[in-house]
């Protein structure tokens, strides 16, 4: 049977069936899409030194807006206090607040001297590498795909989602 | 700008003025300065574009070994709102969930109907336009106003937050208020020895006394404020003189 070539004119009853319809539809959605691709790229802005690498920073900045952790002297914070029996409350809570700081900073200092068990591993993993001065080669980790994943949705026509710039 | 060359062991405290750099290791002067991996700034600095900290206030440069810590201890008497700090507000507003409190910052500061010790929906402190208030802030930044709270977060109990009655309060300057919370520092201990009182420090620079008489209050108060900037003994003579008075 030979096929009815595609840009013959058909007649308009066929035109209606909900087939070509479909196709017709079709058509245009791709059309569309095409355009918006196109307005897309052209609205693309690109970087011309997209590949120069940015020097490292050489150290990272906490900030502290407070100057109540800015304690050289390490002394202790207590707001409110009163003096020979004036008010026994403030003076029983300003002795344990006072005690409560003291042992924290106390464990604050151990810590800081303390070292992980991961970190001292790894210090003394590095450390035989230099005496056996191994080679080490770099390996990035291969890129690998997740079979148990669903396969990706098919995009929905929403005009709010972004288009990808065809490069 | 102007980078620091003077030698921080030979002359004692290190004064930096807005624009000063610190000083790299180059230098030899500052170690574990910022070529440290981390680097905590408090106030009073900032790292400027090309890797190098800046001071943007005007004081003494301070550093604290634990955690790599670098401030500027300065003074002003504007106080600007940072999470953690205890403070004095005065309450100028109430609405439905909060009180609108003025603590002496650009803008007031909400303290929550419900973020006092035991407080319930049915069983809510009510405080009255005027009175005093001693809080946390639990929030603050420069876009929003503050908000504050009066109960430890820690614990969960009130720990000296709360309503002051009676009293008095004057302002001081931010510095004076934070040395004042130093247990080392004289003045309050000197006037302890000789007239029972309570008091309650703001780092807001709010500084709010209770004593049995006017007369003593008013002694507080002056000794308070003339502490400012003398020495260990001088404050001494000071109190002294004063305490003679009464």
């Amino acid at each position: 049977m030979a096929e009815v070539p595609h840009k013959k004119a058909l007649s308009s009853k066929i035109m209606t069936m909900k087939f070509m319809q479909r196709q017709q539809e079709q058509e245009t959605r791709q059309q569309l899409e095409k355009e918006q691709i196109r307005v897309v790229t052209e609205a693309h802005w690109v970087l011309d030194n997209a590949g120069v690498d940015l020097p490292k920073p050489k150290f990272q900045v906490e900030y502290e807006p407070s100057f109540l952790q800015m304690d050289a002297a390490e002394r202790s914070n207590v707001g409110r206090v009163s003096f020979q029996k004036f008010n026994e409350n403030v003076e029983k809570s300003a002795s344990t607040s006072a005690g409560k700081q003291q042992l924290d900073r106390e464990l604050k200092r151990e810590k800081a001297g303390e070292i992980d068990d991961d970190e001292m591993a790894e210090e003394l993993a590095l450390s035989n590498k230099a005496k056996k001065a191994k080679t080490v080669s770099s390996s990035k980790p291969k890129p690998t795909t997740n079979r148990r994943a669903p396969p990706p949705k098919a995009k929905a026509q929403a005009p709010r989602t972004f288009m990808k710039p065809k490069e | 700008m102007t980078s620091i060359t003077e030698d921080l062991s030979s002359s004692g405290p290190k004064i930096v003025l807005p624009g000063d750099i610190l000083p790299g290791p180059e230098s030899g002067l500052l170690d574990d300065a910022p070529t440290a991996p981390v680097i905590k700034l408090g106030p009073g600095l900032q790292p400027m574009d090309d890797d190098t900290i800046a001071a943007v206030k005007a004081g003494v440069l301070k550093h604290a070994a634990v955690g790599n810590r670098w401030w500027v201890e300065s003074n002003q008497r504007r106080y600007v709102a940072a999470t953690g700090e205890s403070i004095i507000g005065v309450v100028i507003g109430k609405s439905a969930d909060y009180y609108k409190l003025d603590i002496g910052a650009a803008q007031p500061a909400l303290l929550g109907v419900l973020s006092f010790e035991g407080a319930t929906k049915r069983n809510k402190p009510d405080h009255k336009v005027g009175a005093l208030l001693y809080c946390r802030v639990s929030m603050a930044n420069k876009d929003m106003e503050a908000e504050l709270e009066c109960f430890n977060p820690t614990t969960g109990k009130a720990d000296g937050y709360g309503e002051l009655k009676a009293g008095f309060v004057f302002k001081t300057s931010l510095g004076l208020a934070r040395r004042l919370l130093d247990p080392k520092t004289l003045v309050l201990r000197l006037l302890g020895q000789h007239v029972p009182f309570e008091t309650a420090v703001g780092m807001n620079g709010k500084v709010w006394i209770n004593s049995a008489k006017p007369a003593h209050t008013i002694l507080i108060c002056n000794a308070v404020k003339n502490s400012e900037f003398l020495g260990a003994e001088e404050c001494r003579s000071m109190v002294k003189s004063l305490v003679e008075k009464l």
